[in-house]
């Protein structure tokens, strides 16, 4: 009976097809893909709903390979006609502010051999190199 | 004379004779004695080729008195036949040679002769030192003592296509190439061509249609500079780098180690190894 009641009340307005329905209830911030190469990693990292241009993106490559990527998610107002603003409620995407996706890589980086990419759709995608690759001498 | 400039000298002269050497020197084989006509020299200060080399220079060049284009019209025949010299009217074949070394023989420093030009520029020729052809003029350089154009070349070469060798003069910065006194003249002044299609004529001429005037035309072919070294240690990598992305405008992303940024000259370098790294095939540092 309590368990009748508690489906009662909340009625879901939101509803999934396809890949959306099979995996997680939205695409969070912060999946993290990483493809290695023989001279490079390469991770992908999702960032729905932050604007590239408003939002100070910031990613701290270290050496040993640890990356930290820090950003805001920004809050979402509409403007009324009386001036008023009305907030979403945020019931499953990523609330609004700051935030940081640390993870490791599986190797040591040079770091400064580094070429981020924060591409149109929300995805930041960055190849790094990995420590003691050179280029041939001769 | 007028397209000299005003504040240009104008030297009225007289002409002496009418009757010069050069009226006959268009015939095909004249004789020793004939010259052609100098568009440099008066038609009537001709000079003998028996005038020693030595003390010939004062006494001819005192004789030769100053022309001037159009001044006569032995000035203008001699500007038509400048002008025909691209032509196939050209009748002369004799080589201005004999001329050259008639006049190197006695003009061996700055002709005051050649007072058509403005006040302010002077001439000077080069003259050959060695070879079979010592003593030949090569070219006279007009030099102005200010302002612009600084220089004008008349360099006598040869148009090996149709085989007829003739003057011009040449403004050696921008390869301009002028077949009269009347062209120098204008250009000195407007410091453009008269006419557009004297324009294309200063690219007609290849370097070898030279003979070895010591041409100021070399090519100027930018050379590209090789690619610089990299600059850049793969040994030594910093601890860690923080990247921050701009927060206007393009995506732009600056480097800072610590807190400090880090240098664009730094960067490129940084950019260039990375795109060295993931284009090249890539080697294992010993480390």
């Amino acid at each position: 009976m309590n368990h009748q009641a508690t489906h009662s009340k909340v009625i879901s307005h939101v509803f999934f097809t396809g890949t959306a329905k099979q995996g997680s209830a939205g695409p969070p911030i912060g999946l993290v893909d990483i493809g290695v190469s023989e001279a490079a990693y390469i991770f992908r990292v999702s960032l729905p709903g932050i604007e590239k241009n408003q939002n100070k993106i910031k990613c701290e490559i270290q050496r040993e390979g640890r990356v930290c990527i820090q950003g805001v998610v920004p809050e979402i107002a509409i403007p009324s006609e009386t001036g008023c603003l009305y907030r979403m409620q945020v019931q499953q995407l990523c609330p609004p502010g700051p935030f940081s996706i640390t993870f490791n890589l599986p190797g040591q980086v040079d770091p400064r051999l580094f070429s981020p990419k924060f591409r149109p759709d929300g995805i930041f995608e960055v190849v790094v190199v990995k420590l003691g690759v050179s280029i041939p001498t001769s | 004379m007028e397209i000299l400039h005003r504040n240009w000298r104008r030297e009225s002269i007289t002409r002496m004779s009418t009757s010069t050497p050069s009226d006959n020197g268009n015939q095909p084989g004249s004789v020793a004695g004939d010259f052609p006509p100098d568009p440099l020299l008066a038609s009537d200060s001709f000079i003998s080729s028996t005038t020693p080399a030595g003390d010939g220079t004062l006494g001819s060049s005192a004789k030769r008195r100053p022309i001037q284009g159009g001044s006569g019209a032995t000035g203008s025949r001699q500007r038509a036949r400048i002008g025909m010299s691209n032509g196939t009217d050209q009748v002369d074949p004799s080589p201005d040679n004999s001329a050259h070394q008639a006049e190197s023989k006695s003009r061996k420093r700055a002709a005051p002769g050649d007072n058509w030009l403005p006040p302010n520029w002077r001439v000077e020729e080069k003259v050959r030192t060695s070879g079979a052809t010592a003593g030949t003029v090569d070219k006279k350089e007009y030099k102005c003592l200010e302002g612009r154009p600084h220089r004008i070349d008349l360099v006598f070469g040869k148009y090996c296509d149709r085989g007829i060798e003739s003057l011009y003069y040449f403004e050696p910065i921008t390869g301009r190439k002028f077949r009269s006194r009347t062209e120098v003249l204008y250009y000195l002044e407007h410091g453009t061509s008269s006419r557009g299609s004297k324009k294309a004529e200063s690219t007609d001429l290849s370097s070898d249609h030279f003979e070895g005037q010591g041409s100021k035309r070399a090519s100027r072919k930018a050379k590209e500079p090789p690619p610089p070294p990299l600059n850049f240690d793969f040994g030594n990598p910093p601890e860690k780098v923080s990247w921050c992305m701009s927060s206007t405008g393009e995506e732009a992303w600056t480097p800072f180690v610590g807190d400090d940024k880090v240098q664009d000259s730094v960067r490129r370098d940084w950019c260039t190894a990375f795109t060295a790294v993931t284009t090249q095939n890539p080697s294992k540092l010993s480390l």
